[in-house]
């Protein structure tokens, strides 16, 4: 008998460990090189870890995520526990359904864009010459310059593109390195340590979906605990508001908590909106616009509306390139390379 | 008509080195002559797309041509590719047709941006209508801001993300857009397999939409022969 419940142990350990932690949880560099079939088991060039079998990944470094994650469902449960039931009879039921639906749609739009692929890009499909000479050579000069090319509705300003020595191809504007990820991101707004995600063509959407929610959300659970703490006490027989405290301290709490998570999201909310009623990113904003007056962006549409709806209504970047699930192909792009050096840095290192 | 002020557009790929001369004009071997150095323009690469253990990778090279950003409005986000043929973009490194060739790193260049892929592989006719017909299908997919999405957007807030989440599940093959612009690859590949095995367009899907990329079979660095009619191109 001991040794049938040793095996059923055993066996119930590897399903554990070997099938469901790698299936739900799967860090890359834990994942021996004969297991490593498809894209996600073998990309320890990341600093992600991949869940459900490489369906959606987070970064693992300061998960600040989870713990905004953690919080939402925290004040989701003690409402749900302290407050909701007073309020489904005292007020009105639709007081409990609309924050439901409110919280569910925070959780939802947080989960997509934490999760989301923010627009990652290829590797390594833009090498000057065979990668064999990458310690030995530096790069050609004019792959250092960055490089202006007639747009569209702007032929004398242009549109930037600029290679990257790291990834080694060369960036569409817009697009920017993320010295977190380690990877190049299709319009790259900036890394969120907040949603543990870079925030790019693929998940901004979402991004500016969960700040507006936030703050609904905020707002509206604030203004009820607040109702609840200071009009509603007296219905309840409770005149000094430190009685009522004591007899239900989670609604004070939950008021609280709105009130300092609003801060921030507002903040952002407001700054946002003005960046994406003028598509501009966060990046271009910061290290091209910000005290310039001759900066010219050329990707606004010059309509508020039409630069709103662009960002905030579109439809989620569909060119996605980074195919986690797929079966790992052997070619340079799965290889880690090291970074392309100009003539300036091998000079200083060969005299060093 | 372009005022000087006005951008010019060209192959950001392509970069100048110096590299060894080889018979100017006449493709009969090396002389004395030859030790000019010359200004070669790299215009071809390695393949990244195979294992370079691969012999494909040793006997092919990949011409890539660049996105162009004043094709249509949105080109940052909606992929175009240049419809210029190789070497004659505006700002493209021209000069005689029969202007030198030289050696760089075992494989053979010219001094100008014309590449190996028009006309020897492909005509400009059909180089302009291959790029012309992927950028159409690359725009009809990509029309980010409709009426549609619109609407799609406002149904995610109704629908708490579900929408977007399972109906892209679902529409797992048809998300990763371009079944109908990889149908029109491998067809274009088969019509230039009858050329050469290892000419061919690589997949968009492999090149992230960043470029439009040929692989053509590569052109070796000729062994230097005593006044024998050696071709250039000895890849056929």
């Amino acid at each position: 008998m001991a040794e049938e419940d040793s095996r059923r142990y055993r066996y119930i350990h590897y399903v554990v460990d070997h099938c469901l932690a790698n299936w739900v949880v799967t860090d890359p560099n834990r994942v021996s090189p004969e297991k490593r079939h498809r894209n996600y088991q073998a990309a320890t060039e990341t600093p992600y870890v991949y869940l459900c079998g490489g369906r959606s990944f987070l970064v693992k470094k300061n998960p600040y995520g989870l713990a905004i994650g953690l919080t939402l469902i925290t004040a989701g449960i003690l409402y749900w526990v302290f407050e909701a039931p007073w309020a489904w009879h005292h007020q009105s039921p639709a007081v409990v359904i609309i924050f439901s639906y409110l919280w569910v749609l925070t959780l939802c739009f947080l989960v997509k864009a934490s999760t989301s692929d923010p627009g990652l890009q290829p590797k390594n499909i833009h090498l000057p010459f065979d990668s064999t000479k990458l310690l030995l050579e530096s790069g050609p000069d004019e792959y250092f310059d960055t490089i202006s090319l007639p747009y569209y509705s702007n032929r004398t300003v242009g549109a930037s593109v600029k290679y990257c020595a790291t990834c080694h191809i060369w960036r569409t504007p817009r697009m920017s390195h993320c010295l977190v990820c380690n990877v190049c991101v299709q319009n790259h707004d900036h890394h969120c340590v907040y949603i543990n995600n870079c925030v790019g063509a693929g998940n901004y959407r979402f991004f500016l979906w969960f700040l507006l929610t936030t703050v609904i959300t905020c707002f509206y659970l604030g203004t009820f605990m607040f109702l609840r703490c200071s009009r509603y006490r007296r219905m309840e027989g409770y005149e000094s508001f430190a009685d009522f405290v004591k007899h239900s301290p989670v609604s004070l709490l939950l008021g609280l908590l709105s009130c300092v998570g609003v801060i921030y999201p507002l903040l952002l909310l407001l700054f946002h909106t003005y960046l994406t009623a003028n598509n501009i990113t966060t990046r271009e904003y910061l290290n091209n616009a910000r005290g310039n007056p001759d900066y010219v962006n050329v990707f606004d549409t010059h309509s508020i509306l039409k630069n709103l709806a662009i960002n905030w209504l579109a439809s989620p970047y569909k060119n996605k390139v980074y195919h986690p699930r797929d079966t790992i192909r052997e070619d340079l792009s799965t290889m880690i390379l090291p970074p392309l050096s100009s003539f300036k840095i091998s000079r200083f290192a060969t005299n060093n | 008509m372009t005022s000087s002020q006005d951008l010019v557009y060209f192959n950001y790929h392509e970069y100048v080195v110096p590299g060894q001369s080889f018979r100017k004009n006449n493709f009969t071997g090396p002389d004395k002559d030859d030790d000019l150095p010359l200004n070669l323009v790299v215009n071809h690469f390695p393949n990244p797309y195979v294992s370079q253990d691969d012999p494909v990778y040793h006997r092919t090279r990949i011409v890539r041509i660049p996105r162009a950003y004043d094709v249509m409005d949105g080109s940052e986000a909606i992929p175009q590719f240049s419809t210029y043929t190789p070497g004659n973009e505006p700002a493209a490194l021209s000069g005689p047709e029969t202007s030198g060739y030289g050696i760089h790193e075992g494989y053979v260049y010219g001094t100008t941006s014309k590449t190996q892929l028009v006309p020897q592989w492909v005509s400009d006719a059909e180089f302009r209508e291959i790029v012309t017909h992927v950028n159409a299908l690359i725009a009809e997919e990509n029309r980010s801001l409709t009426w549609t999405s619109a609407l799609v957007s406002f149904a995610d807030v109704l629908t708490v993300t579900l929408l977007s989440t399972i109906g892209s599940q679902l529409l797992k093959k048809g998300s990763r857009m371009g079944q109908r612009l990889d149908a029109y690859t491998n067809n274009v590949n088969l019509g230039f397999e009858a050329r050469h095995p290892d000419l061919k367009m690589i997949l968009l899907s492999r090149t992230g939409f960043l470029l439009l990329d040929f692989q053509i079979p590569l052109t070796r660095e000729i062994k230097k022969q005593p006044l024998d009619k050696t071709p250039l191109m000895s890849s056929r």
